[in-house]
């Protein structure tokens, strides 16, 4: 399985990897237990500081999408999808609490905001 | 056995390296560019050709080639005397033998000036693909290369070693010589064992894309069986201090065969680049040369 990064693109390079690798546990192209190349042949290979792959594996780790398993290197763990998932929502419900808050803070009750965010959903969902 | 065997097998090896090696490397220098970043060689068209073509570079590779093969005829002959004054001690077979590393590590200086040269001009000038796509999959040398023959590479390599240290540990043998060739021993085994971590880790690239897929399995199977040449040399300079016998009787054969095998390499190194794409693998790849090359200087 190949990653592609674009150097020039204003997402950062560690996020390219961290939601390429994401997308491939997502779909089932990185089985659990499937070992990652080392940092160093990342980088290298993709021509990048080793920091950033570092940096990418760092964060995948914390999510619980890869596992550092000492000198015998890094792999997909088993629970790997689910984790991903979970970092989706998770990256929803902060979205949302930081609108919610803000609309909060503007005086709206919450019954409007509600009232909003049904609304919104409903003309949303017609459109898709 | 007659000098002029010597002769053949030094000037094979000339046309082989200057010959040959200058026009494969032509064909590896597009391809490198094209490696850092394929828009911008197919932007500059003009460059392309001046590096198909590098006239200058194979032209000296040639007049080089040449030069060295009259300066070993003519010692063989004997009408250039004043090349004689340089290795007026030692006998005919050595003195060709040392003229012929010489001039090749002249040659070799040479091809290592335009390399930096070439790299330098790459990094320089060619700027890196914004684009760039990496492979998920690890690399390892057990990946390619069957576990037994790592084994019993590594195993025949622990034991000349230790072979060394023993006969080392020995009353006779325990001098500061013969422990600096156990420490030179162990010094050309480590080098050789970075051929094998050096081509599982390098990025994949040119060589990869003109040779084919199988290419790097390839490349790190003979990086590690040519973790034998130093051994076969360690065995053959054991085997001259124990017996206390005459370089001829080792050393010559044992240099002309190393000599025999870098020019089989390079032969098949330009053989194959010429049909680059279009069949098999090479299964002596570049890695081979390398090491046979390296072998060459370090036991020339």
């Amino acid at each position: 399985m190949d990653i592609t990064i674009h150097a020039n693109a204003p997402e950062p390079v560690y996020e390219q990897i961290v939601r390429q690798i994401h997308e491939a546990v997502k779909l089932g192209r990185l089985k659990p237990d499937t070992p990652l190349p080392t940092v160093r042949q990342l980088a290298g290979d993709l021509v990048v500081n080793r920091n950033t792959v570092a940096r990418a594996y760092r964060i995948l780790e914390e999510q619980g999408v890869i596992l550092t398993a000492g000198r015998k290197g890094t792999f997909i763990r088993q629970d790997a999808a689910r984790e991903v998932a979970k970092v989706k929502t998770t990256r929803a419900e902060r979205v949302m609490r930081r609108v919610i808050r803000t609309l909060l803070g503007e005086g709206l009750s919450r019954k409007e905001i509600t009232d909003i965010f049904t609304s919104a959903l409903s003309l949303e969902a017609r459109k898709g | 056995m007659s000098e002029w065997i010597d002769v053949a097998a030094y000037a094979a090896l000339i046309v082989a390296v200057w010959g040959w090696l200058p026009v494969w490397s032509s064909h590896v220098m597009v391809p490198l560019v094209a490696d850092r970043n394929p828009d911008w060689i197919d932007g500059h068209p003009e460059i392309e050709y001046r590096l198909a073509r590098s006239g200058w570079f194979r032209w000296l590779c040639l007049l080089w080639g040449v030069a060295s093969l009259a300066a070993l005829i003519a010692f063989q002959v004997g009408v250039w005397p004043g090349l004689f004054a340089l290795f007026r001690n030692a006998p005919k077979w050595e003195a060709l033998k040392d003229l012929n590393s010489m001039l090749l590590i002249v040659g070799l200086l040479y091809l290592a000036g335009c390399s930096v040269l070439f790299f330098r001009w790459l990094h320089t000038n060619v700027p890196l693909a914004a684009r760039r796509q990496a492979s998920l999959d690890r690399r390892s040398v057990h990946d390619y290369v069957p576990r037994p023959l790592q084994y019993a590479v590594y195993a025949v390599i622990v034991a000349h070693l230790a072979v060394w240290v023993a006969v080392g540990l020995t009353e006779r043998y325990a001098t500061p010589a013969f422990w600096g060739g156990v420490a030179f021993q162990f010094a050309i085994s480590g080098v050789f064992l970075l051929f094998v971590v050096a081509a599982v880790r390098r990025r994949p690239g040119a060589l990869d894309r003109i040779f084919g897929s199988n290419y790097r399995r390839n490349e790190v199977r003979v990086a590690l069986v040519a973790q034998l040449l130093p051994l076969m040399n360690g065995v053959a300079r054991l085997y001259e201090q124990v017996a206390d016998t005459p370089p001829e009787t080792v050393d010559r054969p044992l240099h002309l065969g190393l000599v025999v095998l870098v020019t089989a390499l390079a032969v098949a190194l330009a053989v194959w680049s010429r049909n680059a794409g279009e069949s098999e693998p090479p299964r002596w790849p570049h890695s081979a040369a390398s090491a046979g090359v390296l072998a060459f200087i370090v036991f020339g």
